[in-house]
This record gives structure tokens, C-alpha cells and sequence, in this order.
């Protein structure tokens, strides 16, 4: 069946488009931004931050193979994901700042049951980094 | 004599006396740095000044800012390095900062650094990171010009003349020794060159590591880059032949007879540095038994070592695999598989050479460690009593894998604890002053700034805090040099070209594009992901070859192009086969109907007739003509009506309104 005309769409009450909206948000650190994000069942959390331009990495291209997309769930969500492997955990060692609810956003697939979760995302790691300038050298 | 001697010189009139020259006024005391900061300056220009030069009053580390010498048009940044930092750097300023300007230079003619170089072969999900950086080259606003390096091709102060921030992410270049006898001898290696070797890098195209003389093989660390080493050599040749190493490390390891590896450290499990991916990924290859001394992993379980394993959650899931090693102790005399025993407590002590031939190392002299300290503090002692007797281990293959070094620029002092540069916040200042100085406009990232370690998503924050400062010390317009010279970016790789003495060929990212599908094609043809270039000579070889093929294409159109507006001479002859990507055309009408259908034009209907051969491009050629004829066409017609008007004028003395006397 050839899509709808765009017009027509929101008469049509059979499509896709009146199931109910999935969404996740994702919020920083500290609570000040927060970013609702839509998704269908079926993407990884990494994927629908990646369509919305949230600040996070994923330089691995959604491989387990760093920990730039590091999220941090809350503990009534943490329970709503299957365990994390192994290498996850591997990967979740090398995250800074790791909490117990840490988890890698390329590794969570999104289902109807995760309508409306909130994560955060880990603090920005440049103030903490090398801590306050020590002189080195000789004066 | 003595007299007619003197007489005969020429007695100078006073008048033409020549002036006494100028006393130069007491030089001021300038450190040594400035001194040479000055001198280089100096041999830069590569000859001294013809007439006085007005005095320099912005030094290099002033925090000037010249309103009016400049435009603030766009902000021109240089990052030298292409690697995770130097990308990772240019994408946050981007993205933060529209009026940006990036040109990245690169030593090597392919940017990626130890993306490309360093991670291994067997480890492509890592490589994926590069899909990130070719979105930065791809960026209207970035230029990558690679072949270039730093103090050789281009100096750093010139660069500070022609952009308002140098970034310096070119990362380290050298090995740290061991400072034992016989390091020098052939046969050890330095995990870098080992490492490039497999890697294909340019710069360890000689090396030839000898795979075949012994069964054993000694890497000595305990990092991710030791067990890379091992890992690599112990690989089935059937897995790792379908990844990108290097063409020559397939054949060497090929024939390899190494079967056990040992990876030697000098302290125990818990102060190893390598991550429990890799270690985990040992216990899960074909063909590879890893194996762990249970005695070993006894001894340096101390009270302090359980102790620092206590708060770190990644220790404590490193045991289990560790636990797994042991058991497979047991079985290292009866399988078949090769070995990676993982040493503990164990220090080099001397690598021998060999009796016959002494320039080559023969084996390695090792000593038994115990830890004393306190716990996060722990240090390696040497065991005295019957315990001390050294072990040593028949190999000629050794691999140093203790870590990078800086390469100093010469001008900047680092810092002598771990060798990185001094800097604050990654703005570079010259230590050992009081107060700290700033050099104006340059800034650091990646191993440069926060020494040779961490993976490359360590680069992620690092690259973030340099990228900040830079953009709050240019929206501030503060701490920025700006030279009286200053020309921004324009026209920096005709100046580098210029000023070269040997001829290089820079490589832009229109070249690495089209070099990465070159060895992606070659390395399908020999079924692996790619099949890298190993030599720069080559690639630019390919390089100049396909270049030259454009130009050739380009050269044959124009000519076609040329006989068909001079004359009708048919290009093809009876059933001669058109060559792709041409229009051929029999008559003009056929022209008119190429150019208003805009149908695909089939060359093989041809057959039977004559022809002339036209560029595909010819079609736009000629619609344009054509346009251009009817603007021919319309000026003519209004020069007629003016011609008309000034006529009708003459007449009558009144052009008058058209609509009451023309009729």
C-alpha cells in the first residue's frame, strides 16, 4: 500500500502514528538540562541519543568497545534491563565516575516497558580531571 | 723596509673617515629560552636582516592582543597531530564555534595516529572511532593537510604567525629505556616499532623482527600494549590474516615458530595495568593457552596487595580470570596450543648477546622480585639468598613494552616528572618561572599534555577542557599572540611548498579518502578488510599516478571539446566502441534532442554510423551556449528599438507618447 499523502496523515487513525509515544529522557548531571527523547522498541538507548544530539560519544559506533556512552539509570529502572556481560562490565571499569547503576547506552535495548525512564548522564569530567594546578618545577 | 712598508699604505682625508658604529645598549638579561627562541627565529628567515628591523615589542609569551592589526573574521586554529586528540579537539571547538577555522597538519600522509597505527589489527570494532574523524575532515571548515612535520617542513613560530592558536596534540615519539646491558642489541625491540611494524607504519617498514631463530618470545610490561604483542604473536595466522595488518607481518608470522610468550612484569596481578578486556580476551582465543604460575600469583598476594584490591572493583573482577590461568598451569607441557605466560615479580636483569654472532641478543638474564611498601605504594625489591638465582630464557625476539616518551620541541621545557608539558588548563607556559608564563596562542591535548597513558576515550574529556580554554581565551580575546605578520590561514600550503628544500607532496583529505579505498580494493583483492600502504613512497606514488589519470581524462575532453567546436571531424569510425562516460553524436539535430530530453544518451545505438565523440560535460557546455545566445539575441532586439526611438526622435523632434502617435 503506497504511505499516506502527509495531509491525509493525521486523519488516519489505523497507523503507527497513533500508538502511544515512547519516550526517554535524558538528563545531566546535576538535573539542569533534560532532553525527552521519542523512540520505537527495538533502538538502544545510544541510537535514540544519538537522533536527538545528546551529549554523548559512542565513538565506538555502538561495539562495547570504549565507555564514552556511559549512562547512569536510576535504581528503579536498573532492575527493568537484562544483567550487564561481562565485557560490559569490562568496558564500565574504565567509565569515570561509575556508580552501581552504571550502564553502556549501546548495550540497552529500548522496549515498550522502558516508557518514561529517566538517566543521567555522568558529570563533566573536565574540572575533575587533573585537579588544581601544582607547580612542578624549580622556581 | 719596515718603513716604505707603512709608507705606502693609503692615508684615508678625515672627512671620509667612516663614522664609528652605533653602541649597541646593554643587552638585557634574557633566559636561555628566549634566547633560542630568538636565534631559531632567526634561522628561519634563513638570512640576516638587510636593513634594521623595528624593534620587537610583542614576545612571543606576551598577553597582547592587537586590536586593528587583525580581523576577527573567523577564528584560525592549527592542530598539529592527527590522531584521537588533535580530532577529538578540532570536533568540540566546532561544534561550539561557528566562525572556526581548523587546519590540521600530520606527519605522516594518513591522518588516524595510533587509530591507524597503534590499535590492533584484530581489534577493528576500536578502529570505528576513525568513522567520527572523517566526519571532522569532511566538515567545510576543517583542512587536513598531511606530509607534513613539524620543525622540519614548518616551524612553530611560523605557524604562530599564521594562526591565532597552535595546538600541539602530536603526542610522544619516543620509547623509555630500561637502561640495562644489551638493550641496543638486535633482535629487542620497542613495543612501538613492534607494534607499527604490525600495524604497517611507514616508519618500521625495515623492521624485521626475527620470528623464526627460537620457540620463545619475551614481551616485558604489563600494559595493553604487552599483551597486544603477545596476543598478536601467538594469533592463529587464519584470523589475523583477515584484518588489516600489515602485509609483510601476515608472511613473517606466517612462518613464525614462536609457541611461548612470556609477558613479564616486574610487580604483581593487582599493580598490572592492563585492562580486564584484554586480559579476559586472551582466555577466549583458539589455539592460545594462557597460563599463570600458581606460585607466582601466591607471592605477590601480600597483605598490601589484598589491601589495594579492596576498593577497586575492577581488580576484584580481574581474579577470576587470573584464577582461570592457573588452572590452566597444569596442562602448559601437554597441549598443543600456543602459550602467553604471564609473569609476575619478575625483573630483566641483562639480555646477552649471541656467541657467534654478538650483535644479536640471544637471550634474557631475569631476577625474582618481592613487593614492600605500603599498600598503593607497593615498590619491586630484588630477593637475596638461594631464592636469587637468576633465571634466563633462550629468546631472540624481545619486546620492550614500558612506555612512551615525549619529543621535546625545542623552545618549550617540559616538565621532568612524567615528561609532558607544562601547561594550565592546556594553555602551554614555561616552566621553572616565577611567575608562570603563558606562551600566547599555544595550547596542548592528548598524551602531550597528560602523558602517555589511558585509552583513546581518555582523549574525550582532555580534548573538552583544551577546547574550552581555547574558545574562552578567543571570545575573551585574551592570551592570544598576535604577530604584526599575521595572515591567518590563507595561503599556508603554498607557503609551506615554498619554503620547503626538498619537495614534498602534501596529501589532503581528498587523498586519504581516495588511499583508503585504494587499500580497502587491494585488500579485497588478497581477501582481508585492507591492505595497507607500507611505504610513504608508495602511497604518494598512487597517489601522483591517479592524479596524473584525471588529468589525462581532463586533457582528452578538452580536446574533444576543441574539434567539435572547429570542425565537424568525426572521432568514431564505423562500429567503433564509444568509450564510458561520453555522448556521441551523429548529427545536430540528435545535439538539440540530448540537450532538451535530457534522455540518457546509449552509445552502443551507434553502430553503423559515424560519430563524434562528446564529454558527457558537453551538455551543460552547450545549454549554456545556447543561453547565451539568447541573450545575444535579446540585446540585439532592444539595441534595434533603441535604434528605433533615437530614430523616431530625429523625425518628429518628439518621441511623444508611443500610445498616441505610433498607431
Amino acid at each position: 500500500m503506497p504511505p499516506p499523502l502527509p495531509f491525509l496523515r493525521r486523519f488516519n487513525t489505523l497507523s503507527a502514528s497513533s500508538a502511544p509515544k515512547l519516550r526517554i529522557t535524558f538528563a545531566s548531571y546535576d538535573g539542569s538540562e533534560s532532553t525527552p527523547c521519542p523512540f520505537t522498541a527495538g533502538q538502544t538507548m545510544l541510537d535514540v541519543a544519538l537522533e536527538k544530539d545528546v551529549d554523548i560519544e559512542g565513538a565506538c559506533g555502538g561495539q562495547c568497545a570504549c565507555s564514552t556512552c556511559h549512562v547512569i539509570m536510576k535504581e528503579e529502572d536498573y532492575g527493568k534491563f537484562p544483567e550487564p556481560t561481562e565485557d560490559e562490565l569490562d568496558m564500565l571499569d574504565l567509565a569515570m565516575h561509575r556508580q552501581d547503576t552504571s550502564r553502556l547506552g549501546c548495550q540497552l535495548k529500548l522496549t515498550e516497558e522502558h516508557d518514561g525512564i529517566e538517566v543521567k548522564l555522568p558529570a563533566e569530567t573536565i574540572s575533575q580531571l587533573d585537579g588544581p594546578h601544582v607547580p612542578t618545577g624549580k622556581e | 723596509m719596515w718603513r716604505s712598508v707603512t709608507r705606502a699604505r693609503p692615508v684615508l682625508p678625515l672627512c671620509s673617515l667612516p663614522s664609528a658604529p652605533p653602541v649597541p645598549p646593554p643587552r638585557p638579561f634574557i633566559s636561555r629560552v628566549r634566547r633560542f627562541s630568538q636565534l631559531q627565529h632567526f634561522q628561519e628567515k634563513h638570512q640576516p636582516p638587510s636593513e634594521p628591523q623595528p624593534r620587537q615589542t610583542v614576545l612571543p609569551w606576551e598577553d597582547e592582543v592587537r586590536e586593528g592589526s587583525f580581523r576577527w573574521d573567523d577564528y584560525n586554529v592549527c592542530i598539529v597531530g592527527a590522531g584521537p586528540a588533535g580530532f577529538y579537539t578540532a570536533k568540540y571547538l566546532l561544534k561550539k564555534e561557528e566562525m572556526m577555522q581548523i587546519d590540521i597538519i600530520e606527519k605522516l600522509p594518513m591522518p588516524g595516529g595510533l587509530v591507524r597505527y597503534g590499535v590492533a589489527p584484530d581489534h577493528p570494532e576500536v578502529k570505528n572511532v576513525m568513522n567520527d574523524f572523517e566526519e571532522v575532515m569532511n566538515n567545510p571548515r576543517v583542512r587536513y593537510f598531511g606530509n607534513i612535520e613539524l620543525q622540519k617542513e614548518v616551524g612553530i613560530n611560523q605557524l604562530r604567525e599564521w594562526y591565532h592558536v597552535v595546538v600541539l596534540a602530536y603526542g610522544c615519539q619516543k620509547d623509555k629505556m630500561l637502561g640495562l646491558d644489551g638493550e641496543d642489541l638486535e633482535g629487542v625491540l620497542s613495543a612501538r616499532r613492534f607494534v607499527f611494524w604490525y600495524n604497517g607504519h611507514p616508519e618500521a617498514f625495515s623492521v624485521q623482527p626475527d620470528l623464526t631463530s627460537s620457540e620463545e618470545a619475551v614481551v616485558i610490561g604489563h600494559g595493553n600494549v604487552a599483551l597486544d604483542c603477545a596476543r598478536v604473536l601467538t594469533r592463529k595466522i587464519s584470523e589475523l590474516e583477515k584484518t588489516d595488518i600489515s602485509d609483510l607481518a601476515e608472511s613473517a608470522l606466517r612462518q613464525s615458530a614462536i609457541r611461548w610468550v612470556h609477558v613479564v612484569g616486574r610487580r604483581g596481578v593487582v599493580q598490572a595495568a592492563w585492562t580486564n578486556k584484554e586480559l579476559r580476551e586472551l582466555t577466549q582465543l583458539d589455539g592460545v593457552l594462557p597460563i599463570v604460575d600458581p606460585a607466582e600469583y601466591e607471592a605477590n598476594m601480600n597483605d598490601a596487595s589484598k589491601k589495594e584490591m579492596e576498593g577497586n572493583r575492577g581488580k576484584q573482577r580481574m581474579m577470576p580470570i587470573i584464577e582461570t590461568m592457573m588452572k590452566n598451569w597444569d596442562r602448559r607441557e601437554i597441549t598443543d596450543k600456543k602459550i602467553i605466560q604471564l609473569r609476575f615479580l619478575t625483573s630483566p636483569v641483562r639480555i646477552t648477546p649471541h656467541a657467534a654472532e654478538p650483535w644479536r641478543a640471544d637471550g634474557i638474564e631475569l631476577r625474582r622480585n618481592r613487593l614492600e611498601g605500603e599498600p598503593g605504594r607497593q615498590r619491586a625489591v630484588p630477593l637475596d639468598g638461594p631464592d636469587a638465582e637468576p633465571e634466563y630464557v633462550q629468546s631472540n625476539l624481545i619486546i620492550k613494552s614500558v612506555g612512551f616518551k615525549h619529543d621535546a620541541v625545542p623552545g618549550l621545557i617540559l616538565s621532568e616528572e612524567d615528561g609532558s608539558v607544562c601547561h594550565h588548563e592546556g594553555r602551554v607556559e614555561l616552566a621553572y618561572q616565577s611567575p608562570f608564563q603563558i606562551i600566547g596562542g599555544l595550547y596542548v591535548a592528548g598524551w602531550l599534555k597528560r602523558g602517555p597513558k589511558g585509552v583513546i576515550a581518555s582523549n574525550i574529556p582532555d580534548a573538552m577542557e583544551t577546547a574550552n580554554t581555547i574558545l574562552k581565551d578567543l571570545w575573551a580575546r585574551e592570551r592570544i599572540y598576535i604577530s604584526f605578520r599575521s595572515k591567518g590561514r590563507e595561503g599556508v600550503v603554498e607557503k609551506v611548498v615554498e619554503d620547503l628544500r626538498i619537495p614534498r607532496r602534501i596529501v589532503t583529505d581528498k587523498d586519504y579518502f581516495q588511499t583508503k579505498n585504494e587499500e580497502i580494493r587491494r585488500g579485497i583483492e588478497r581477501g582481508k578488510t585492507a591492505s595497507k600502504f607500507l611505504r610513504i613512497k608508495d602511497m604518494i606514488q598512487f597517489l601522483d599516478k591517479s592524479y596524473r589519470d584525471v588529468l589525462d581524462k581532463e586533457q582528452k575532453e578538452i580536446s574533444v571539446r576543441s574539434l567539435l567546436i572547429h570542425g565537424t571531424t568525426p572521432l568514431l569510425t564505423r562500429n567503433q566502441r564509444a568509450p564510458e562516460g561520453a555522448l556521441l553524436l551523429t548529427s545536430g539535430s540528435e545535439l538539440d534532442e540530448i540537450i532538451n530530453t535530457e534522455r540518457p544518451y546509449n552509445p552502443s545505438s551507434i553502430d553503423g554510423k559515424d560519430g563524434v565523440l562528446l564529454p558527457v560535460q558537453y551538455r551543460e557546455f552547450a545549454i549554456r551556449q545556447r543561453s547565451e545566445y539568447i541573450g545575444l539575441g535579446y540585446m540585439l532586439g532592444m539595441c534595434v528599438f533603441i535604434y528605433y526611438c533615437m530614430y523616431r526622435i530625429h523625425v518628429s523632434g518628439d518621441p511623444g507618447r508611443p500610445d498616441e502617435k505610433w498607431i
